[in-house]
């Protein structure tokens, strides 16, 4: 009975972020100078400016707009592009999101994995040499952005080395051909990855490792390995399990500079154009989408927190 | 007979001026052209065995031979996604490079090989104008297919000028076809589809009746939206809510090249077109067009031979790239593109000469308009790679078989304003006789002129320092430069009329110098955005030259036309825009008309290498 009162209490609270996400976003959206359309009627008579603003329904007063947009909405009908006539919003995260999934999983798959070893080593190499060579990776990969990393690595190894493609993506629907394309883009986003989840896992070891059960555990004679495998490394997996999910959901919607870099036809990139060319019907849609996704992340996190660690219990509304 | 009108556009004049401005390039181009004699030459068998279609119908066949070509016929290309795959609803660049590739209509625009324009039939083999200068009849090729199988008929085209005038559809490129007797009305929301003069007179001929003469009537006719549509398509896929409008599936073609893929906002893929009635001289079985973002990336995919053309937007690569011109691994094309930038001067009566309360006197004006070096604005702002403009109407705008420019001179070279440019003194004196004149006291150093920009690149914030130093060397006038944070702010601005003169750009339609000095008739549709001229002699001279279709005449008036707008500066212009393709050596055959296609790739080949 508890759970499901919590169940309840967290679908309506989800419910009424998505609901403030998708006003705020089309209110700021309202709120940014120019239209989808300033661009296209630069040239035209004022008659025909009028008629094109009527043919997208831009002619008619904010409020009245928003409530049309909610409407759409409530049924899951997000209304057609206006820059690719035509296009609804389902049609492109059908066609795009697949491909920022498996450039998104494949760099965490990497970068998380890497990033668990090193922060393994700093933890056990505490104060040594390893300890800090990971640190000032870490510090060195978070500071420099992606897109620096995406236009070295095209350069060194694409147009000097000739060892990968410059730009390219294996056609739509391959998960797992082409390889040879999403070896670049892979790498270049799976250091922030490296960076982040080092740091987490050896900031967490170290705090597990000044735990009293550990002193016991050492105290019984276990090796240094042992305990570190079976007693540390285990408890300190809590904050890595539980962040994962928030990861995945970040891999769908892409990263706008290596996709741009590597002409990848992936969600990021088109949903900053979208962006850039007040394309509302397509913002609207791809933000409601993937905040509903977010939302059902969190919700499987806090799930996840009761699992791997049992301290943590659900206590429905209780005072 | 009649196509010599249409045609012989005499560009190779202009385009050695362009190139005079860069000498550099000018020869690096030339040792690449020669090092490669044989090629070369085939390459304009080629453009005539194309040209001369209809005089031997489909006896001209190309003079290559296998050994000439390479084993894979296929272009790479850089491109920009298209908005809309629908001829009508034309709005970009990337939209008239595409579709003019895979679509046709009555005309199709080649360069020589000297970079001079030539239009071709196409969809047309022949066309006829009445005596009273109001009726074409357009005959059309009857071995023209779509890729369906089905021929393009009269029917097509009729159907393709009244879709674009429909007022529902509000389509930007409506105004081509605004000059046919019930267009406009139609266009505007006023009239009846019925009362428009286009009229099939058989399968293969159709006539198209206007209101009034119109010299550019005909270079409109050719034009990517008014090409043939296939109306039966499009109704049942709108009937079964199909999206016509970006599913290439659903579509057929009629120009060299099919779309056969296609990715949104990342590739697209063009194979030969077999229906195609000219398929013997199209040798690129498949040409691939990439989103290609990032500037660096272009530039490596040039240089590893992954693209083969490129449309150069970040101007550093000509010096760059110089070596690889000079040792024949790149062409550089410098083509002329049909656009011109300029101060718009505040001359709107409700303005009241704009917050100096000046800009109402030519005097002062014309003083403005002398005291900026176009020769150091091109070095420092554009990489010496576009042209100074001394007039107004770009290189390449023709009239018949005139290239206007070069009959119309440059007016702003003139011996007396050449001595005003090259004496301060005098052009100050000139700018406070004006002063005096607009009842505004004071010497020029009490004068502060007000500019107002949106755009807050390192390029305009530099362009609009130069302006201001140009002008407190020269007349020792002060200029405050306003930013707004918006192009919504900035016309509010515009609209209140807070500023003396802004930078202001055309990049034209069509091949007629009308479509630039239009811009300045009193009361047009645009001047609103360009400063407000007036004048009822210029307004008269225009209208004369609008109605006229005698060629001589129409020179003769558009350059009184000109020569009168900027002795009154009423308008300042600063350069004309080059576009700098780069080659890769074995592509040739490869066309750059002033307008459509900024490629015309349809009879390009790739040559053994």
């Amino acid at each position: 009975m508890k759970v499901f009162r919590y169940l309840i209490k967290r679908l309506l609270i989800a419910l009424i972020t998505l609901y403030i996400i998708a006003t705020a976003t089309f209110f700021l959206l309202a709120l940014t100078p120019g239209d989808a359309l300033s661009a296209r009627v630069e040239k035209l008579p004022d008659q025909v400016t009028e008629r094109l603003y009527e043919k997208y329904g831009l002619d008619k007063p904010v409020m009245e707009r928003y409530l049309i947009t909610m409407k759409g909405l409530l049924h899951g009908d997000f209304g057609e592009s206006i820059i690719y006539e035509g296009q609804t919003v389902q049609d492109i995260i059908a066609e795009k999101g697949p491909v920022s999934a498996r450039l998104g999983l494949q760099q965490m798959i990497l970068g998380v994995g890497v990033g668990l070893l090193l922060g393994i080593l700093a933890a056990v190499k505490k104060g040594k040499f390893w300890d800090y060579f990971v640190v000032v990776l870490a510090i060195l990969l978070i500071s420099v952005p992606n897109l620096i990393f995406a236009l070295l690595l095209q350069m060194v190894f694409a147009a000097r080395l000739k060892w990968f493609p410059v730009i390219g993506w294996p056609s739509a629907g391959q998960w797992f051909s082409g390889w040879k394309y999403t070896v670049l883009p892979t790498l270049a986003g799976c250091f922030g990855y490296i960076a982040a989840y080092s740091r987490l896992l050896k900031a967490s070891m170290l705090d597990v490792m000044n735990q009293d059960y550990v002193l016991t555990a050492e105290s019984k004679g276990l090796t240094h390995r042992e305990v570190i495998l079976h007693h540390v490394l285990r408890n300190s997996m809590i904050p890595i399990i539980t962040r994962l999910p928030m990861t995945v959901a970040m891999c769908i919607t892409g990263s706008f500079f290596i996709e741009s870099v590597f002409s990848i036809p992936g969600l990021g990139l088109y949903y900053v154009n979208a962006v850039a060319a007040q394309d509302v019907p397509i913002v609207m849609g791809e933000t409601v989408i993937i905040a509903a996704l977010y939302i059902f992340v969190v919700f499987i996190t806090d799930i996840l927190y009761t699992i791997v660690d049992p301290r943590i219990r659900i206590s429905g509304g209780k005072r | 007979m009649k196509l010599k009108r249409v045609s012989r556009i005499l560009l190779a004049t202009v385009l050695s001026l362009a190139l005079a401005g860069c000498g550099s390039q000018t020869t690096g181009t030339t040792t690449a052209g020669a090092a490669d004699n044989s090629s070369q030459a085939s390459s304009q068998t080629v453009t005539e065995a194309s040209l001369e279609q209809e005089t031997a119908e489909g006896a001209a066949t190309t003079s290559l031979t296998a050994d000439e070509l390479a084993d894979e016929q296929v272009l790479n290309l850089a491109f920009t996604d298209l908005s809309i795959l629908d001829v009508n609803d034309a709005r970009n660049a990337n939209e008239f490079q595409v579709l003019s590739q895979v679509q046709e209509g009555l005309f199709r625009v080649f360069t020589d090989a000297d970079g001079v324009d030539q239009t071709a039939y196409a969809g047309a083999t022949s066309y006829e104008v009445s005596d009273d200068n109001l009726t074409y009849t357009f005959h059309l090729r009857e071995d023209a297919k779509w890729s369906d199988g089905q021929p393009v008929t009269a029917q097509n085209y009729v159907d393709s000028w009244l879709r674009l005038l429909d007022p529902d559809k509000a389509f930007s490129y409506g105004f081509l076809a605004t000059t046919i007797a019930g267009g406009e009305a139609y266009y505007n929301g006023e009239g009846s589809v019925d009362d428009v003069q286009v009229k099939v007179v058989d399968d293969y001929t159709f006539t198209a009746t206007l209101a009034a003469p119109d010299p550019s009537f005909i270079k409109k006719a050719g034009m990517l939206p008014m090409y043939p549509i296939r109306k039966d398509l499009i109704d049942a896929a709108e009937a079964s809510g199909q999206n016509w409008g970006n599913d290439y599936t659903l579509h057929v073609f009629n120009g060299p090249f099919v779309i056969s893929d296609r990715v949104l906002e990342n590739s697209m893929t063009l194979t030969k077109n077999d229906q195609y009635w000219d398929k013997d001289n199209v040798i690129l079985t498949q040409v691939n067009l990439r989103v290609v973002d990032e500037t660096s990336t272009q530039a490596q995919l040039m240089e590893s031979q992954q693209l083969d053309i490129l449309k150069l937007t970040d101007l550093d690569y000509v010096d760059q790239w110089q070596s690889l011109v000079d040792d024949g691994t790149f062409d550089h094309i410098v083509s002329t593109a049909p656009s011109v930038t300029y101060l718009s001067f505040d001359q709107h009566d409700a303005a009241n000469g704009g917050p100096s309360g000046l800009m109402q006197n030519a005097k002062v004006r014309k003083a403005i308009s002398l005291a900026f070096d176009r020769e150091e604005y091109n070095l420092m702002f554009q990489n010496g790679l576009a042209t100074p403009a001394y007039g107004l109407v770009p290189n390449g705008i023709t009239v018949g078989s005139t290239e206007f420019r070069s009959y119309a001179g440059d007016p702003l070279l003139s011996e007396e304003d050449q001595q005003l440019a090259a004496d301060p003194a005098a052009l100050k004196a000139l700018f406070e006789e004006g002063m005096q004149e607009a009842g505004v006291s004071g010497t020029a150093a009490d004068v502060t002129l007000t500019t107002i920009v949106y755009d807050q690149t390192t390029l305009s914030t530099n362009i609009n320092e130069w302006y201001k130093q140009q002008l407190a060397d020269k007349l020792g006038v002060t200029l405050d430069i306003e930013v707004y944070p918006d192009v919504s702010t900035w016309k509010e601005a515009r609209d209140s009329y807070q500023y003396d003169f802004y930078t202001m750009g055309w990049f034209g339609d069509y091949d007629d110098p009308s479509n630039f000095l239009g811009l300045f008739v009193t009361d047009n549709g645009y001047a609103k955005f360009m400063g407000g001229y007036s004048n009822s002699q210029y307004d008269e001279l225009i209208a004369q030259a609008n109605a006229s279709l005698d060629d001589q005449e129409r020179l003769d008036l558009f350059k009184q036309a000109e020569t009168l707008l900027l002795d009154e500066a009423g308008v300042s212009p600063l350069y004309f825009e080059n576009a700098q393709f780069y080659t890769q050596s074995y592509v040739k055959n490869v066309s750059y008309p002033l307008f459509g296609a900024d490629i015309e790739f349809s009879r390009a080949y790739i040559a053994k290498h």
